[in-house]
């Protein structure tokens, strides 16, 4: 299938520049791995950007920088399950939102990737707080918005920050793209219409991916006929084959499971109207915001449909959304459905921690509080191989706090990113950093 | 201003108290003016607050709540918010905050829309919101008169109208109205014109004063000049007798502004949102204006680009009074706590912190004397926090305004218990 070949994956190796050559040894913390539980002073080695070696009794080697973790907690740097990061630096700019485009209700082949912008300010004023990865989305105006990419907030090229593209579809459903396309009466305008064009466009994907296979097997017959027939290879060079279509081509990977479909729905309607969707073109399906989700726990719990809530501090202001609750993320964690947590944001993305913190304080245990932005968001994109937890063979993603994560009075001390130490400054730390010289203030 | 309006209400907010004590017994009183006490008492009577302390006597017919290991909080005020006149949930037919067919509202006043059903009261109050300011939006230059707020869940304006809260207006400065009227091609686009239309409206309110001098000093003979509700409002933003809140963010704008302000000798009560407020905050102290600003919201205008955190920081310790605000809906009302935390996050002092929500919004918008600390003699506007208010894990456990228990954590919103749910559940 033609597909595989020209659907460009992108996975960062690890020997790219922004990488940290130097080992590194994060010395006696109290480590919360995530995946194995706490490590009391602890130790967790670093080398060539990459997690050596973690636990109790960890040999640092001669030359090692050593950072010293003595009464402070270290942990997995934050995976915001779904933001804009880098693609958008001033809202209310037309010209640095790059997000999405609303010329076509159904842009399947758009990617997060082509807008990324790694010299983005959010990107520098968002690590400082913690986070080190996101999973940057298309904006929520289409029925289906593009692919969304899991980036890394370092480096200096698109490549460099880039851990996974694509990461992932994502659809729309509910009141977004009716009030885009209402306006310019173009489809879809209703529910109705949303759930039409979806069934159709992917009817359409599958007539896409017949005509392929179907081209494909041709081939393959002719082929093998003109090996055994020596000298006519000419007959092989007819029939060309179907034109090639990017939006078919990300409908066709979706529909294979190369990629997950996230599909935002609030209402259970829209919720249902998702799961339908999913059934009839067996697509694999992430939830997200969700937040009528607690009326469906169980269900979902049953189909064992991941949910990526948030953002958590939202009001009922919506139609769709006069079902949220503050707890919504603790009675689906505990109906036995996994779930991520994501801002949504774009300037606000540095603020995951205290929306974090509500969740706990609405019921959500602080280690299932720390894996929702973690270990399960990196499960549900794939990458992880790569993030979610302190284990060796991992990315050195990890944040050193002077108290528990999630809590206003902890603060970030050190961020690294695949090993590399970082400078947390950006432009807001310098504007306080002149004026507190200015005023004299210590 | 309806004085007699403000006098009916305040008696009917007496009358609907009642008047047993209740005693606050065993917390940590966080009272704002005066310290914190530990093991403390509040008692409270009649609406308002009759003693605090350690060593208080408690009336033999009190009702004595344990409230051991809590922590007592006055109810936070908030002078920015747009609640009733953008009610929950944000559809086109709740939208009631801007009218915006003109870019000099002073005449329109936002107590004719404010919907005193707004769902998002009942959530404010479960975060420990008590009083609030409601102002137009930002879409004009000047957008028209505040109310402030009780969250009592009166159903009447009068019954949740803060009696005696002085006359206040909101201006808008900056991007906001040069958009909405430079995208029609109108006036202002720019700075210039904000400044410009601003000012010619104030002479021709100049122009009127004189008009009903001259008549008033000529034995006010003959028929009196017409009357026009926008100039009537300017003149009296003229005469000094409006606290002005202006929405504005950058270091040009608060100059325009004062300018202005020098130029027709009126004061400015607070710069809000002003979120480069920390690049000036010595003139802005030396000239008494007070600050209401975000803990942390910035780049999603050109005018919110250099902001920091540590706003609200510089500003206090270079003497300003500042205070936070939700803006709400874009804060949610409700969650108005957390932006004291995010604050002491960035280097704000604790006490401080609690400050910027109650005492010192209070004393921006002159209600001072009866709202914003645990003060004998003050409103009983109080919380009982299940914690400490700045740690996001606590809740409000019981909210009392004027004395009254309005919310617990248990039953919710007193007041509205058993109405049905209207759109928002």
């Amino acid at each position: 299938m033609r597909h595989k070949y020209t659907l460009l994956f992108v996975l960062v190796a690890a020997s790219l520049p922004c990488a940290a050559q130097e080992s590194i040894a994060i010395t006696g913390g109290r480590i919360l791995t995530v995946t194995h539980g706490v490590v009391e002073n602890g130790t967790v080695l670093i080398e060539h950007g990459k997690i050596a070696a973690v636990g109790p009794k960890v040999k640092v080697p001669s030359g090692a920088t050593v950072i010293d973790a003595k009464g402070k907690v270290v942990i997995p740097g934050f995976l915001d399950a779904g933001d804009h990061l880098g693609t958008l630096e001033i809202p209310a700019e037309r010209i640095t939102v790059d997000d999405t485009e609303y010329t076509d209700a159904i842009h399947p082949e758009l990617r997060v990737l082509d807008a990324l912008n790694p010299r983005s300010e959010n990107i520098r004023v968002s690590r400082a707080q913690g986070i080190t990865n996101a999973v940057s989305t298309p904006a929520d105006g289409n029925l289906i918005g593009g692919q969304s990419a899991v980036i890394q907030l370092d480096g200096e090229t698109v490549d460099q920050i880039t851990v996974k593209s694509p990461a992932s579809l994502r659809i729309n459903v509910g009141e977004p793209s009716k009030l885009t396309y209402a306006e310019k009466h173009k489809p879809p305008e209703t529910r109705m219409g949303q759930m039409s064009l979806l069934r159709q466009t992917f009817l359409k994907a599958q007539h896409y991916q017949a005509e392929e296979d179907a081209f494909t097997k041709k081939q393959g017959a002719k082929n093998s006929s003109t090996d055994s027939a020596s000298g006519k290879t000419e007959e092989s060079k007819s029939g060309a084959p179907p034109a090639r279509d990017l939006k078919m081509e990300a409908l066709v990977a979706a529909m294979n499971g190369q990629m997950p479909v996230v599909v935002r729905a609030d209402r259970v309607s829209d919720i249902e109207m998702a799961l339908r969707l999913a059934q009839e073109f067996h697509l694999h399906i992430i939830l997200s915001q969700a937040t009528s989700a607690w009326r469906l726990a169980d269900q979902l719990a049953a189909a064992k449909i991941p949910v990526i809530v948030g953002p958590i501090l939202e009001e009922p202001g919506r139609m769709e959304s006069l079902d949220v609750r503050l707890d919504n993320a603790a009675r689906l964690f505990k109906a036995g459905v996994p779930i991520a947590i994501q801002t949504e944001g774009d300037n606000e993305v540095r603020n995951l921690p205290f929306e974090v913190e509500y969740a706990i304080s609405y019921g959500l245990p602080d280690d299932a509080a720390l894996a929702a932005v973690t270990i399960n968001p990196a499960r549900f994109f794939g990458v992880d191989d790569r993030l979610g937890s302190i284990e060796p063979g991992k990315d050195a993603n990890l944040v050193v706090l002077d108290g528990p994560p999630f809590r206003v009075k902890s603060h970030v001390v050190n961020v690294l990113i695949r090993g590399r130490n970082l400078d947390l400054s950006n432009h807001q730390t310098e504007l306080y950093d002149f004026y507190k010289k200015k005023y004299g203030i210590q | 201003m309806l004085w007699a309006t403000v006098l009916r209400s305040a008696q009917l907010t007496a009358q609907e108290n009642d008047n047993h004590a209740v005693a606050i017994k065993g917390a940590t009183i966080l009272s704002m003016t005066h310290g914190t006490i530990e093991n403390g008492t509040v008692v409270i009577q009649n609406g308002k607050i009759q003693a605090v302390g350690t060593n208080v006597d408690i009336p033999s017919s009190a009702e004595v709540i344990d409230a051991k290991g809590e922590f007592v909080l006055p109810g936070l005020v908030d002078p920015h918010s747009h609640l009733g006149v953008y009610s929950l949930p944000a559809v086109q037919a709740n939208s009631d905050g801007n009218e915006m067919s003109g870019d000099i509202e002073a005449q329109v006043r936002s107590e004719d829309a404010i919907n005193t059903d707004d769902p998002e009261i009942a959530r404010a109050v479960s975060g420990g919101v008590t009083t609030v300011q409601i102002l137009p939006g930002s879409g004009n230059n000047i957008g028209g008169w505040a109310t402030v707020v009780k969250l009592n869940g009166g159903q009447r304006l009068d019954e949740i109208k803060f009696p005696g809260a002085p006359p206040s207006m909101k201006w808008a400065w900056g991007e906001n109205p040069k958009r909405v009227y430079g995208t029609r091609n109108e006036a202002p686009s720019t700075l210039m014109g904000e400044a410009a239309v601003v000012r010619q409206k104030l002479y021709e309110a100049q122009n009127y004063l004189q008009k009903w001098k001259a008549w008033e000093d000529g034995g006010k003979k003959g028929a009196p000049p017409e009357r026009d509700l926008q100039l009537e409002s300017l003149g009296e933003v003229l005469q000094g007798k409006v606290r002005l809140n202006i929405h504005s963010y950058q270091v040009n704008h608060f100059e325009a502004l004062f300018r202005i302000a020098d130029e027709f000798h009126f004061n400015i009560a607070a710069l809000h949102h002003a979120l480069d407020a920390y690049m000036i905050a010595p003139e802005i102290a030396r000239r008494h204006i007070g600050v209401v600003t975000f803990a942390d919201s910035w780049g999603f205008k050109v005018e919110g680009w250099e902001a920091i955190p540590q706003n609200a920081y510089i500003l206090w310790k270079q003497g300003v009074t500042v205070s936070l605000h939700t803006d709400n809906p874009v804060i949610e009302e409700r969650d108005y706590i957390e932006q004291a935390a995010i604050i002491t996050h960035y280097g704000m002092p604790e006490d401080v912190a609690l400050q910027t929500v109650t005492i010192n919004p209070a004393k921006i918008l002159a209600i001072d004397n009866r709202v914003g600390s645990i003060e004998a003699g003050k409103d009983a506007d109080l919380t009982i926090w299940t914690g400490y208010p700045l740690e996001l894990t606590s809740k409000a456990d019981r909210v009392f305004i004027d004395g009254k228990l309005v919310y617990t954590l248990k039953d919710g919103f007193l007041p509205w218990k058993g109405r049905p749910a209207s759109l928002v559940p």
